[in-house]
């Protein structure tokens, strides 16, 4: 890995930083929880060359900002004046006990996130879906139903809080497993409508690989159709969330490829154009880190 | 048939009321006609059978006396010389330099999800460009392009797999991902859903000119999928998930109408060059159509649109409900320009399943 690579990115990623704790979609714009916790994560991945403390203090700011907004019953919503939808909470999780900071709050927040599950229907003979309505994952929004990434995300929150066991986290394997597309990967969450088998994506394909580490075997049909798209469609993309998510569940699976860190250089230039450059290069930052793994709790 | 939706309750159900982030703000062209909603007057006739009658004189006057003309073009391919069609289509709509000139125009077009195997899922980027060039020869002081998709978060993967990130690029083109743009409450002008507030990105509010750039598509769950349906793309994801679904149990029929009805675009050109029949909106197979579709009022754009498609427009929900509210659907008060519907309309075909006679006239 090229390592002044990863110092420069640092360096960008704490330059795009509010005033005081936190990170905006966008510079100059509202600091919002989720690019504040990628870019939390994406700095404690890895070591820079230079500016360590600093990347470090910003870091803690972050875990204490995202305490700070957390509501009375655990969960947090999308920003200081923004309490609704709390679908962002498993990425707070994950930033406590990564910095091992807040930690109450950090209970707290594990204990709302167990109590939370998407809406289910029992189907009817003639339902148009292809998944399993019934099963209990996790919603973006209170009351709704359940997709694919807010059940990931949660998942791999809850097996780094030690809840691996818990039902609440077996309920949102089960529906990551319903939710697999029959050619192989995942898209947002729908498998199949009226009979029709609909297309993966590589971000979630690889978020929901990396929620199934521990859980099933490399030679699962599931691992195996999921790390096969992967193969095939990263090379050909620069997304930068794409790339995370799937260059790090191939990682996750044995199955890295050698041009990984060749992708994810190639990526920084169009993700530091876009107006969302900072989740994006929060996110290369996080592929590229040698404990992004472990801090998903998916480090074998 | 009523299937239920993906929140797993009927379409009536409401969500929660959306929190405010903001002053209530004013966007788009005013609405015209805002004072009797189909609710409001349903509500207020009460059972009386005099109000009731008073409703329906007033509903059916509100589409009687609106009038809308959309121009009907035709084009075989995208070629560059889309920039000229168009601006042949948007005089004869009476648009010219004089309203563009100064003006901050945000281009929203169609982009739900991310695949190079199906150009015809996306408005297609040749299209996107021929209006940011035919806005920026009439001097508009910026031409932005705003999407949210429904389908997919990693925006970067929607516009490289679509093939949009390429003319972005090369024509410096700029960009604004409504799924985390800044967010502003706004009114729901239309109350068709129980939502109080429409949560908005900043960027609409800071348009001068909003434009819809729909495929023409068939839609599985609302039958077509147009200039209206596209603006379920302005909501933002950060708030309303992926796929907006707080817009499906606030019933996606409803939704577009609110949508709509608070956004009020000035313009919807649609991309009718190649479109898509069947299993609309992602599944369904491309239809070279060679048609474009323009006008400022988008259900009278959109009416024309399901005629031309093989639809009576009646037998779709949210259009029949937007006629008298949002605009005329009915042909008699569409001034139609350019190409005759007779001569341009081709059969969408639907796929082979009891759902979808529900749009189609009997």
């Amino acid at each position: 890995m090229n390592d002044s690579w990863i110092t420069e990115v640092h360096q960008e990623l704490l330059r795009l930083r509010e005033r005081g704790p936190g990170w905006g979609n966008r510079p100059g714009g509202t600091r919002y929880v989720e690019p504040t916790a990628l870019s939390a994560l994406a700095l404690s991945a890895s070591t820079p060359a230079a500016d360590v403390e600093r990347s470090r203090h910003a870091v803690d700011e972050a875990a204490d900002w995202l305490a700070r907004l957390q509501q009375a019953d655990g969960g947090l919503g999308l920003a200081p004046d923004i309490p609704r939808p709390r679908w962002t909470t498993p990425l707070a999780i994950l930033v406590w006990l990564g910095t091992g900071r807040c930690a109450e709050s950090n209970r707290k927040a594990v204990d709302w996130l167990l109590a939370q599950e998407g809406t289910t229907w029992s189907p009817t003979p003639d339902s148009p879906y292809g998944h399993d309505t019934r099963l209990r994952g996790w919603a973006w929004v209170d009351n709704t139903h359940s997709w694919l990434e807010p059940t990931a995300l949660a998942v791999l929150a809850l097996k780094c809080a030690g809840k691996g066991s818990a039902a609440r986290t077996r309920d949102g394997l089960s529906l990551i497993r319903d939710r697999a597309i029959r050619t192989g990967g995942w898209n947002y969450g729908n498998s199949a409508v009226f009979g029709a088998d609909l297309r993966p994506q590589p971000a979630p394909t690889g978020l929901a690989l990396l929620a199934l580490v521990g859980a099933e075997d490399v030679d699962s049909p599931l691992v195996k159709l999921g790390c096969d798209y992967l193969e095939a469609i990263l090379p050909g993309t620069h997304a930068a969330q794409s790339l995370c998510f799937g260059t790090l569940a191939l990682a996750a699976w044995q199955r890295r490829p050698g041009e990984a860190d060749q992708w994810l250089i190639a990526a920084r230039q169009s993700a530091a154009r876009r107006s969302n450059a900072v989740s994006q290069l929060a996110y290369l930052l996080l592929a590229a880190g040698s404990r992004a793994l472990e801090l998903l709790g998916t480090k074998s | 048939m009523m299937h239920r939706n993906l929140a797993g309750r009927d379409e009536s159900a409401g969500p929660e009321t959306a929190p405010e982030t903001g002053p209530p703000a004013q966007i788009g062209l005013p609405l015209w006609s805002n004072r009797f909603s189909r609710r409001q007057l349903l509500l207020g006739a009460g059972g009386l059978f005099a109000l009731t009658a008073a409703g329906k004189w007033i509903w059916q006057s509100a589409e009687h006396f609106s009038q809308a003309a959309v121009v009907v073009a035709r084009a075989e391919s995208y070629s560059p010389h889309l920039v000229e069609d168009l601006r042949h289509g948007l005089e004869e709509l009476g648009l010219s330099r004089a309203a563009i000139n100064g003006k901050s125009v945000l281009l929203k077009p169609n982009l739900v999800e991310p695949t190079i195997a199906a150009p015809h899922v996306n408005t297609h980027p040749a299209f996107v460009r021929a209006v940011v060039e035919t806005f920026r020869r009439w001097d508009a002081k910026e031409v932005i392009v705003g999407e949210g998709q429904g389908h997919c978060r990693d925006t970067s993967f929607v516009l490289e797999q679509s093939g949009l990130e390429r003319v972005l690029d090369d024509d410096r083109i700029p960009f604004v991902d409504l799924n985390y743009d800044d967010l502003f409450a706004a009114d729901n002008r239309s109350g068709f859903t129980k939502l109080a507030k429409l949560q908005l990105p900043q960027s609409l509010r800071r348009a001068d000119f909003i434009v819809s750039l729909p495929k023409m598509k068939t839609h599985h769950w609302a039958g077509v999928t147009l200039s209206m349906k596209n603006l379920f793309g302005v909501m933002p994801g950060v708030y309303y998930g992926w796929p907006k679904n707080v817009l499906h149990h606030a019933g996606i029929g409803q939704s577009i109408l609110d949508i709509c009805g608070t956004v009020r675009p000035h313009l919807a050109i649609v991309d009718g060059i190649i479109g898509m029949e069947g299993d609309g909106p992602i599944m369904g197979t491309a239809k070279h159509s060679r048609l474009i579709v323009m006008g400022t009022n988008l259900p009278a754009v959109d009416a024309t649109c399901a005629r031309l498609m093989g639809f009576d427009p009646n037998c779709i929900d949210y259009l029949r409900n937007a006629s008298g509210v949002l605009g005329p659907i009915q042909e008699r008060h569409i001034e139609q320009r350019g190409e005759s519907i007779a001569s341009s309309s081709q059969f969408f075909k639907l796929p082979d399943h009891p759902h979808f006679k529900q749009f189609r006239a009997a």
